[in-house]
């Protein structure tokens, strides 16, 4: 009987002494090969890290030169934008400002009755705002007498309205009915042109 | 010869019995010829060794050693990593102010991300910037340039325009190519980070961020009563609508600015204008839509030239013609309807007519003119006098450029 469970021990040891070998083999492959992935990553991402404070170094002065090109091109951008601000004030103004529109108008119609063709507004009638997307209109109709020559002018005033540096109030026709006998056109011998016209004036939302 | 006595037995009381564990032990045999001293020697019962527990093997001592140190390996290696490469364990190694490359990593990438947006937002706003001074110019060049353009214009008109045209025109080359330089460089730079494996999802993370930061700075400003505060709202606004905007950058970049015609400058104006808003390029938009009445009228009065060659030199009453007595013009519906009258001294007022609607119809501002309805009244004597009731649309694009 002691003979054999010495036997059995025996025989226990060497299968063990196996089975750990095997083990020790197998754990030393799975510990291998995962460290190796494992570091493998890690010193990608420790070179990633040199690498990006190298960059953030870089971008600290990249920065700072950026923004002082900035400082020093923005005091000409403020005073281009205290331009066109105070131009747009008169040419695409904030309100409808009818009242200053009115004012031009007249003013436009005394410069041009001076000479001796006739220019006479009869009428101004302003009518509802009409919202668009990025602006607002506000619709007037005139009656008008005037010579061809003043018509013409009327009409270069309407279309070349707008411009930023200029002093007229942005403005479009949107229809004209006119008669007259002969031609409407400047320098045509004819009478009186007679018209009236509906006219768009535009200003900020 | 007598058995000669174990000198061991001699120890022990005599035996009834024979003792096999003695036997066993010490057995001696001696041939019976030969004679010893000492006797038999006694035999090893290797059989009761087997009894005996086998010595521990050195070897799976050795195994197990090894065992226990991989293992314990192991454990450190996946502890170390987990920590280093993921996030697990990190307000622990957090607590414990030990160091995480992963954490220094993402804590960088932040810095260059934040670092970048603010080059970025510098660069943006600079381009906006030149972009409404472009506009600004632009818009002086396409006043002059229409006035230069247009038939009715005089000739004082005209030179002062072509003059002003050749020094906006360095105003705007400035301008252009400051934002070029500027909007030429990329937005994004390269981080180590795997949730951004390409340009084009580094170039998204970098417009996001610039976005969010002009945002930002608006909101900050919002409700402001100041002037300063609220030009600084309208210009993030503004500059938001350039971030990403590829159309707006690839005109920029491929367009040589020092070869463009007056004509194709007045195009890249148009076009620039199209692609930013600003309070300029609202005013441009609303200028291409209106009509010049000017060079309509201008238009008619050639067209109605070259069917009566006396028209409008007040030969009407003696040698017949065409004499118009009203217009009526509708910019929303581009709509033209003409009335007057036709004189001819022959029979031919329809014939009048009929080339009128052509010529109209032959010019290029016009289409659909069309009289459906003829009349005249007179006699040979006298002339013909025939009623003239036309109407004609405008074409789409009133402006002709190269």
């Amino acid at each position: 009987m002691a003979k054999l469970a010495a036997q059995i021990e025996r025989r226990r040891q060497k299968i063990q002494t196996r089975a750990y070998l095997l083990l020790c083999l197998v754990l030393l492959a799975v510990v291998g090969v995962y460290t190796y992935f494992q570091f493998v990553e890690y010193q990608f991402i420790s070179q990633g890290v040199q690498k990006s404070e190298v960059l953030a170094a870089n971008l600290r002065s990249g920065v700072g030169e950026a923004r002082s090109q900035y400082e020093e091109n923005r005091r000409v951008f403020d005073q281009l934008d205290r331009v066109i601000e105070q131009n747009l004030e008169k040419v695409f103004p904030t309100d409808d400002d009818y009242t200053e529109l009115t004012r031009q108008l007249d003013s436009f119609e005394e410069s041009l009755a001076r000479g001796r063709s006739p220019f006479e507004v009869s009428s101004i009638e302003y009518q509802s705002v009409v919202e668009r997307d990025s602006y607002s209109v506000l619709p007037f109709r005139m009656s008008i007498q005037s010579s061809p020559e003043n018509f013409t002018k009327f009409l270069h005033m309407v279309e070349n309205s707008g411009v930023i540096d200029g002093q007229t109030r942005l403005m479009s026709v949107s229809s004209i009915r006119l008669s007259f006998r002969g031609s409407p056109v400047a320098g045509s011998p004819a009478d009186i042109i007679t018209f009236t016209v509906q006219v768009n004036a535009y200003f900020r939302k | 010869m007598a058995e000669q006595e174990n000198p061991l037995d001699s120890q022990t009381p005599p035996k009834q019995e024979k003792s096999d564990i003695v036997d066993s032990i010490v057995s001696t045999e001696t041939a019976e010829d030969q004679k010893s001293i000492l006797g038999e020697a006694p035999e090893i019962d290797t059989s009761l060794l087997q009894e005996v527990e086998p010595e521990k093997s050195v070897s799976l001592t050795l195994l197990k050693i090894l065992f226990s140190i991989l293992f314990f390996s192991g454990v450190i290696s996946v502890l170390f990593f987990t920590s280093q490469l993921t996030p697990r364990f990190e307000s622990l190694a957090i607590n414990l102010g030990l160091p995480s490359v992963t954490r220094e990593l993402s804590s960088v990438n932040s810095e260059v991300v934040r670092l970048q947006t603010d080059i970025n937002m510098y660069r943006h706003l600079q381009v906006k910037s030149f972009l409404d001074q472009f506009s600004f110019y632009g818009d002086s060049f396409m006043h002059d340039y229409s006035i230069a353009d247009s038939p009715t214009s005089s000739r004082t008109e005209i030179e002062a325009a072509t003059g002003r045209l050749t020094e906006t025109r360095e105003h705007l080359a400035q301008s252009f190519l400051s934002a070029r330089e500027l909007i030429a460089h990329p937005i994004h730079v390269p981080i180590v980070d795997t949730q951004y494996p390409d340009d084009a999802s580094l170039i998204a993370l970098f417009q996001d961020k610039l976005r969010e930061r002009l945002r930002k700075r608006a909101d900050d400003l919002r409700g402001e009563d100041e002037y300063e505060s609220r030009r600084d709202y309208r210009n993030y606004m503004d500059t938001l609508r350039i971030v990403g905007n590829t159309e707006l950058r690839n005109l920029l970049v491929a367009t040589d600015f020092d070869d463009l015609t007056d004509s194709q400058l007045y195009n890249l104006i148009d076009q620039v204008n199209s692609l930013i808003v600003n309070d300029m390029s609202i005013i441009h938009e609303i200028n291409k839509q209106r009509v010049r009445w000017s060079d309509i009228i201008n238009e008619i009065e050639m067209r109605t030239k070259a069917v009566d060659s006396y028209y409008s030199q007040d030969f009407f009453d003696a040698v017949g013609g065409i004499r118009y007595t009203s217009f009526d013009f509708d910019a929303v519906n581009r709509r033209i309807s003409i009335i007057g009258e036709i004189k001819t001294i022959s029979t031919t007022t329809f014939t009048m007519i009929a080339n009128l609607v052509d010529e109209l119809n032959a010019s290029e501002m016009f289409k659909n003119g069309e009289v459906r309805s003829f009349s005249k009244s007179g006699s040979l004597a006298d002339g013909y006098t025939g009623s003239l009731r036309l109407s004609l649309d405008l074409e789409e694009k009133l402006i002709t450029t190269d």
